[in-house]
C-alpha cells in the first residue's frame, strides 16, 4: 500500500470544512455536542484524505452509521467476535514440553496483543495478519497527522 | 505488500517491525529495544490509545474555544484565513 505522508495542509482544510458543515458555531450546541461533532469531523478528515486504505473504508462505514443514528443511544450493531486460537501443548514428551511451552506462550502473547490491535485499528477485526500490520502503519501516520493538525488549530485559536 | 493472505513470513515481519519502530516516538522506541514482535505490538497499541486520548482532549479544548465563536469573532477570521491559504 502506498504510504505517502499526507499533506497536513490538505488534512487541515478537510477538517475545517467538515467542522463548518457540522455547523460548529451553532450557539444552541452544548459543549458535548460540539465535541462530538469535532471528533466526527476529525475522523472524517482522516478517512477522506486516505480513501484507498481498508481502515479508512471501515471508519467511513462506522461514521455513516453514527450519522444516521444521530443520537446517543447505545449501539446495537453486531460485534464481530474473533475466537482466539487455543494454544495446545502436547501431553506426551516431557522433555519437549518446556521448549514447546515457551514458544506457545510467546505466540499466545503475540496473538493477544494482535487482538488488541485489531480493536484499535478501524476494520482490524476482518484483516489477516499481514494486512493488519500494513494498515496499522498507515493508520498511525494519519492519526499522528490529525493530532498535529488539531494541536495547530488549538494553538491558533488560543 | 499485502498480496499474501494468512501468516506472514519472517522477512515481511522484520520489514514491518522496523517501519513500525520508526513511526513510534523516541521515548517509546526505547521501550521496544531490539526487534521483538511482542513488545512492538504492545507499544504500538499503547501509542494508538494515547493518540486516541489526545484527539479526545483536543476535541474538548476545541469545543470550548469555539463556544464563543461567531462569524465576526477573531477565531472565525483565523479559520477563514486557514481555509484560504
Amino acid at each position: 500500500m502506498q504510504n505517502t505522508v499526507p499533506s497536513k495542509q490538505v488534512l487541515l482544510k478537510t477538517f475545517l470544512t467538515g467542522l463548518r458543515r457540522r455547523n460548529i458555531t451553532n450557539k444552541g450546541m452544548t459543549l458535548l455536542e460540539r465535541k462530538r461533532a469535532i471528533k466526527f469531523s476529525a475522523d472524517l478528515a482522516m478517512a477522506s484524505v486516505r480513501k484507498e486504505a481498508k481502515w479508512s473504508n471501515a471508519l467511513m462505514a462506522d461514521l455513516s452509521r453514527k450519522f444516521q443514528r444521530k443520537t446517543v443511544l447505545p449501539s446495537k450493531h453486531r460485534h464481530v467476535v474473533i475466537k482466539g486460537n487455543k494454544v495446545s501443548t502436547h501431553k506426551r514428551g516431557a522433555r519437549r514440553r518446556c521448549a514447546a511451552k515457551a514458544t506457545a506462550i510467546a505466540k499466545c502473547i503475540i496473538r493477544k496483543r494482535e487482538q488488541v490491535l485489531r480493536r484499535l485499528v478501524p476494520g482490524g477485526k476482518c484483516m489477516d495478519e499481514c494486512t493488519l500490520l500494513d494498515e496499522t502503519l498507515d493508520y498511525l501516520q494519519l492519526l499522528k497527522a490529525q493530532v498535529d493538525v488539531m494541536r495547530l488549530l488549538v494553538k491558533a485559536l488560543e | 505488500m499485502s498480496s499474501r493472505r494468512g501468516r506472514i513470513t519472517d522477512e515481511e515481519m522484520n520489514e514491518l517491525i522496523s517501519k513500525l519502530q520508526l513511526l513510534l516516538p523516541e521515548s517509546r522506541r526505547r521501550n521496544v529495544g531490539r526487534a521483538s514482535a511482542g513488545k512492538l505490538l504492545k507499544e504500538t497499541c499503547s501509542y494508538i490509545k494515547s493518540l486516541h486520548r489526545e484527539v479526545d482532549d483536543l476535541s474538548d479544548r476545541l469545543s470550548q474555544l469555539m463556544a464563543t465563536m461567531d462569524d465576526n469573532s477573531p477565531q472565525a477570521d483565523i479559520i477563514r484565513s486557514l481555509l484560504r491559504s
